[in-house]
């Protein structure tokens, strides 16, 4: 199914931002603690946004899934299963060790001991989540450079 | 309709994977993390702009990645998804 002209501008602006938000979120200090908790949060709404988006394809592979297709069919799904719960620990981990943005829901500031495995899960997870979202674009990436062009083309055209 | 159902099940797999992490945290050491405090001292609340080249990096990075997944790895959806 071809998606409709906004729904793929849609769709392309939000990977186009989850790319750059994830670049953003590995350096800290680029972005400053502030914005980096805050960034978090709205990643995790972009996540959410992006899952729906993209959720024919997720029901068509998890069909497909049983029985299986095709080994890529499997190693495909395990990418993206590995990269949602990459993220998901890394935003969850994050919230837990959130010293400026969670405190304003809750109104409550704790310090966070030092011996909290909170903030290594964060680190580590998050190196996993740079990978993952490489080989994430590594599998769309055919469908990312016909959207980017198919924009394109739509851009000049309306240009004229 | 549709649409917060879908979301309830996102919802429910990250709070399976939640599950999972916590679960994973409780078998990690409780030891006093020397790089903890070290690290937390290089994150200024405040934006630091002259790190642009290392934003910039995380690009690159991410690029190197994907292409090696696209040329040593021959990663590619397994329908034609194309737009």
């Amino acid at each position: 199914m071809t998606p409709s002209p906004s729904r793929l501008k849609v769709a392309f602006c939000l990977d186009i931002a989850l790319l750059i938000s994830v670049c953003a979120l590995e350096q800290v200090p680029f972005t400053g603690a502030i914005v980096h908790e805050w960034l978090g949060l709205a990643f995790a709404a972009m996540i959410v946004w992006h899952l729906l988006l993209s959720w024919t394809w997720i029901a068509a592979q998890s069909r497909q899934l049983f029985p299986p297709e095709s080994a890529r069919t499997i190693v495909n799904y395990l990418l993206n299963l590995c990269l949602f719960a990459c993220v998901t620990a890394v935003i969850y981990s994050g919230i837990r060790i959130s010293q400026e943005a969670i405190p304003l829901f809750t109104r409550t500031r704790t310090a966070i001991r030092t011996d909290s495995p909170w903030f290594f899960i964060h680190n580590q997870g998050s190196n996993f989540v740079v990978i993952l979202a490489g080989l994430h674009l590594a599998l769309n990436w055919d469908w990312s450079l016909a959207a980017g062009r198919r924009l394109l083309r739509r851009t000049k055209a309306g240009a004229l | 309709m549709k649409t917060l159902a879908r979301i309830a099940l996102i919802v429910l797999a990250a709070g399976l994977f939640v599950e999972l992490t916590g679960i994973y945290a409780d078998f990690q050491p409780r030891s006093p993390r020397l790089r903890w405090e070290s690290e937390r001292r290089r994150r200024p609340p405040e934006p630091q702009l002259d790190r642009t080249p290392s934003f910039l990096g995380e690009f690159v990075v991410i690029g190197m990645i994907a292409l090696a997944g696209r040329k040593v790895l021959g990663l590619r959806l397994a329908d034609s998804r194309l737009p």
